[in-house]
């Protein structure tokens, strides 16, 4: 479906709110009650740089463990995302809801480790162990795309999916099970879902100066 | 532009439902199983030299076990083998048997080290053993060639045992 051309007179000034929104993503929160074994919490920050793009940041940790039978797994970290945002839909002056992509780079820190390892052996007995604690610091790519509403004013709802590429992953043994902020680490790209409640702070009102754009009547005309 | 934040509430609206059926079929999801093999074990072959030909040989009402575990062969159920598989000690850095064959007995003592390797997560984790060696005695043993000095989940033969030619 085309979007339509949003006309504007030479030399208008749109007045726009603008200002830092903080949020809070209610995935963790969800994903809790569904898989108790894994505990985690991500907030983030954006603000509007320039007409339509916004910088981007995200932090969050978790804290994962795994039962098995014979070995307990756990998980402990955090991790930090930065990027940017576009929205690429046009808006009316005063009009916050936007549809955007966005491109990221991450990075997060944990420890991980298996204890206790149970070693099963029937002729010789059972041997119990454990391995690590691990530290590592693994980096990936994100594309996103989402959108993102004005509930009340100055509240927001949206959500965005992503899509990881793993840059790296340190070779220390053993592999993680999972990499806080990338998810299961099976396969060199992943897929996340973000859902954020956020509020904005007013403090800034930005004046965007538009170029003349012509019509399709104006060229008619001509 | 109101249609386009109607569009967007709209599809707000739709994709909660959509997370919501996401998140619960996601927490259903069972573990997939483990394929891969998890035991471990040194696996022998016992053979004896016809001049420079080695042959398997095939031994008959023949007893191995571990040292202080005399009560429990790991040939019990077996007349006759020519390849065994030795069951190593994950809990120390050697492990001794006595192979008994013909009334005359001998001693294995291996030594190795150990090193927990994660197979999968879920498959969990295994204890393989490295740089193994191993001593004898020698009444029916002629000598022992270690093939291959790591001890893992594969099939691949450690040691071939020579016996003396009767």
């Amino acid at each position: 479906m085309a979007i339509p051309a949003f006309p504007q007179e030479q030399g208008t000034k749109i007045m726009r709110y603008g200002g830092i929104r903080f949020g809070v993503d209610l995935v963790p929160f969800v994903g809790y009650f569904l898989t108790p074994q894994q505990k985690g919490a991500a907030v983030t920050a954006d603000a509007e740089f320039r007409d339509g793009w916004f910088a981007v940041i995200n932090a969050g940790y978790l804290d994962f463990n795994k039962e098995e039978a014979d070995y307990t797994y756990h998980n402990n970290g955090r991790y930090l995302k930065i990027g940017i945002n576009h929205n690429f839909v046009p808006r009316e002056p005063g009009e916050n809801e936007i549809i955007f992509w966005g491109l990221g780079f991450a990075t997060s820190v944990f420890t991980h480790s298996a204890d206790p390892v149970v070693i099963r052996n029937n002729y010789w007995g059972d041997y119990v162990t454990s391995v690590g604690p691990v530290k590592m610091r693994p980096f990936w790519v994100e594309m996103t795309a989402g959108i993102r509403v004005e509930m009340f004013r100055n509240f927001f709802m949206g959500w965005n999916v992503q899509g990881r590429f793993l840059l790296q992953l340190p070779d220390n043994e053993p592999e993680p099970y999972i990499v806080p902020g990338y998810g299961y680490t099976g396969k060199s790209f992943s897929v996340g879902f973000n859902y954020t409640l956020s509020f904005r702070i007013p403090y800034m009102i930005k004046v965007i100066e538009k170029k003349k754009k012509k019509t399709e009547e104006e060229e008619e005309e001509k | 532009m109101k249609n386009i934040k109607n569009a967007v509430s709209d599809i707000s609206t739709g994709f909660s439902l959509v997370l919501i059926v996401f998140l619960m079929t996601t927490g259903c999801q069972h573990a997939p199983k483990c394929l891969e093999p998890y035991d471990v074990y040194l696996h022998a072959r016992f053979v004896t030299l016809a001049g420079t030909q080695e042959k398997d040989t095939l031994l008959m009402n023949a007893d191995i076990y571990g040292i202080d575990r005399e009560d429990s062969l790991i040939t019990a159920g077996k007349e006759s083998f020519s390849k065994i598989d030795f069951p190593p000690d994950p809990n120390r850095d050697y492990c001794s048997f006595v192979f008994r064959y013909n009334e005359l007995s001998d001693t294995l003592v291996f030594s190795y080290l150990r090193s927990v390797r994660l197979l999968s997560y879920e498959c969990g984790f295994i204890q393989e053993y490295e740089n193994l060696g191993v001593e004898y005695t020698m009444h029916q043993i002629d000598s022992i060639a270690v093939v291959d000095t790591l001890v893992s989940n594969k099939d691949d033969e450690n040691i071939k045992i020579y016996l003396f030619r009767h």
